[in-house]
């Protein structure tokens, strides 16, 4: 049961990194995603935005959650005895939680599956789920750092953010592949084999940090001379949740697929997780330095450099007994000295901000995933338009496009975006919608 | 908890499913080795009053390996049997009754209320072909649930009155099953 407890903890927890990709600033949606610059939301991953001038007229932007209200009308049923209970629409919503309007509509896999077995012969037709399966490594990654919320004194600047970080790494083996991706046969006198490494933490964050202008050629500020921003941030961190399981799912065929002896999976598993009782304390920086030049800025950030928590864990074994068939679960020990880390994130920007025009595009890189996204923005009287495009982690182009209209102090941003956040790996259109509030 | 493995292969495809059904077709036929398929059959001699030979195997009490611990996925929703024999009468008039048996690993199929029992007459030189389908059997849905089932069939041959002893051959050519599940309601 605590395991459970756990499991969702960290799960509800991860939820904002797992929709990582899906971005709640309209504007920078209907951009591609990408940083747009100057001091407009970029500072939770460039920290030296920091340090330069807010923007005049700098609002507050709101997301409005139409998807919720779509979501509400057609909910999914979580009762197993549901005949209409279906596993992969609620892992759907998972990964793609409902903020945004779906234009298009993702119908979760449906179709039958078929298994055609004989002696030495297995072939699966596995219908609109066998692109659910990945051919080769399939790699997740999300994490957020805010949003913060704290106050300056003068260059110096205290705050408290949520820190997330989910990761997933799911292989299967070319065999295993095959059979489930492209429906080849079983063969025989061969290893298939399914290793899936997942990972989730959550830590409560306290940043202390500074950003200021570090050098200035020829004056200050972005309509002046060259300015170098530099900043860094400390974060001090305390557990709050941490669930890793690693597992491996193997079979090896004979040289008769079933033969005197039935084909048994063999299985593996090892997990660490810990509640908020059991989270300790942590560091972690992030460091940046923005150059402005005009109307032109190029970024680049260190995020989590060398980011640790310390957790007390319980470590526990899982493996199918060879005699019995049963699934053995056996905890190794229980309170256990871990020490997680968070992966170091390089992140490099370009902006440029002309008149009516803005241009903009950035790179984000780490161990588990590089996303490119760029956008640019045309203003003309009231009216914005905006669009952009990207390499989403799974190195898929996404599009999208949008308008903003102002309104005296109130602005209407709508974006609509492409992705391919749901198992079957189709592409999504999704709308979103946003309010600005301006002083 | 047991199978539980095989449950995570199953579930992958399968848990939560909806209306998805598992459309499961064994050929339960290649499980046996070809010569255990045939059975040469004869002579029966004429006899005024004919005597039965009583049940003689032709497939006899073979192990059939499957996946297990589907039943702790999925509830079997129908199975439906394919029986397909060739019987050659070589010589002689004759009645003949097939009977093909199934049962679980740690039971006797013959020791099990047949699960097709098809009679037919023989005649000289003639090919008799059989074909007979089954669906509905509560007793085979269960057994497709199982890690191994086994199968026997057997032949029951009565030869003429009068005329030349029955002689022939009957081969097994079809023994197929398709199991329609569906996700296991808790």
């Amino acid at each position: 049961m605590n395991r459970i407890v756990t499991t969702l903890t960290v799960a509800l927890l991860a939820l904002p990194a797992l929709a990582g990709a899906q971005d709640f600033s309209i504007r920078r949606m209907a951009m591609g995603g990408v940083i747009l610059g100057g001091r407009q939301g970029g500072e939770n991953v460039n920290v030296a935005y920091r340090g330069m001038p807010k923007p005049a007229h700098a609002g507050a932007a709101v997301s409005l959650p139409l998807g919720i209200l779509q979501t509400l009308n057609d909910p999914p049923t979580f009762d197993p005895r549901d005949p209409e209970f279906n596993v992969f629409r609620i892992a759907n919503l998972i990964e793609n939680p409902p903020w945004n309007l779906a234009l298009t509509h993702s119908a979760a896999p449906s179709t039958d599956i078929s298994l055609d077995i004989s002696r030495n012969s297995l072939r699966m037709d596995l219908g609109d789920l066998r692109d659910a399966f990945p051919v080769g490594h399939v790699r997740a990654y999300g994490d957020i750092n805010g949003p913060s919320l704290g106050f300056s004194i003068h260059r110096m600047f205290i705050a408290a953010a949520p820190l997330v970080e989910f990761e997933n790494d799911l292989h299967l083996n070319d065999a295993l592949s095959g059979a489930l991706h492209d429906g080849d046969s079983v063969r025989a006198d061969a290893h298939y084999e399914l290793r899936d490494r997942g990972r989730a933490q959550a830590a409560a964050a306290l940043h202390v940090g500074m950003a200021a202008p570090l050098l200035a050629l020829g004056g200050t500020g972005t309509g002046g001379g060259g300015t170098l921003y530099g900043g860094v941030r400390a974060k001090l961190l305390r557990g709050l949740a941490y669930g890793e399981a690693d597992n491996v799912g193997a079979f090896d065929t004979g040289d008769t697929l079933f033969g005197s002896q039935s084909l048994d999976l063999h299985y593996t598993g090892h997990y660490l997780d810990a509640m908020p009782g059991d989270g300790g304390m942590g560091l972690g920086l992030d460091a940046g330095a923005v150059w402005a030049l005009g109307p032109l800025e190029l970024g680049l950030a260190l995020d989590d450099i060398g980011t640790r928590i310390h957790w007390k864990v319980r470590e526990t074994l899982a493996y199918r007994d060879s005699a019995t068939g049963d699934l053995v679960q056996r905890t190794v020990q229980e309170g256990r000295a871990f020490t997680s880390s968070v992966p170091t994130t390089v992140v490099s920007n370009a902006a440029f901000h002309a008149g009516r025009w803005i241009v903009a595009g950035d790179v984000r890189h780490n161990p588990f995933a590089t996303t490119v996204h760029a956008g640019l923005e045309r203003r003309t009287g009231p009216l914005a338009l905006r669009a952009g495009s990207g390499l989403d982690a799974g190195r898929r182009m996404q599009l999208s496009g949008g308008v903003g209209v102002r309104m005296g102090p109130i602005g209407l941003d709508l974006a609509v975006a492409t992705n391919n956040r749901n198992l079957e790996n189709r592409r999504a259109v999704e709308l979103g919608a946003g309010l600005e509030l301006r002083h | 908890m047991r199978h539980l493995t095989l449950i995570c292969f199953a579930a992958l495809v399968l848990a939560g499913c909806g209306n998805r059904r598992l459309l499961l077709g064994v050929d339960a036929l290649s499980f046996t080795q070809p010569q255990d398929r045939s059975m040469a059959f004869g002579p029966v001699p004429a006899l005024p009053v004919p005597i039965s030979t009583g049940e003689l195997a032709v497939i006899d009490d073979q192990h059939v390996s499957m996946f297990g611990g589907v039943h702790n996925v999925v509830d079997v929703e129908s199975v439906s049997l394919s029986f397909s024999a060739d019987v050659a009468d070589s010589t002689g008039d004759g009645l003949d009754t097939l009977r093909v048996y199934l049962s679980d690993a740690g039971t006797n199929p013959m020791q099990t209320p047949a699960v097709v029992q098809l009679p037919f007459t023989l005649a000289p030189g003639q090919h008799v072909p059989l074909h007979v389908d089954i669906a509905g059997d509560p007793r085979i849905n269960a057994l497709f649930t199982e890690q191994e089932m086994r199968v026997t069939v057997t032949t029951s041959l009565q030869g003429p009155a009068s005329g030349q002893a029955l002689n022939g051959q009957i081969t097994v050519t079809e023994l197929r099953a398709a199991v329609v599940a569906r996700h296991h309601t808790l």
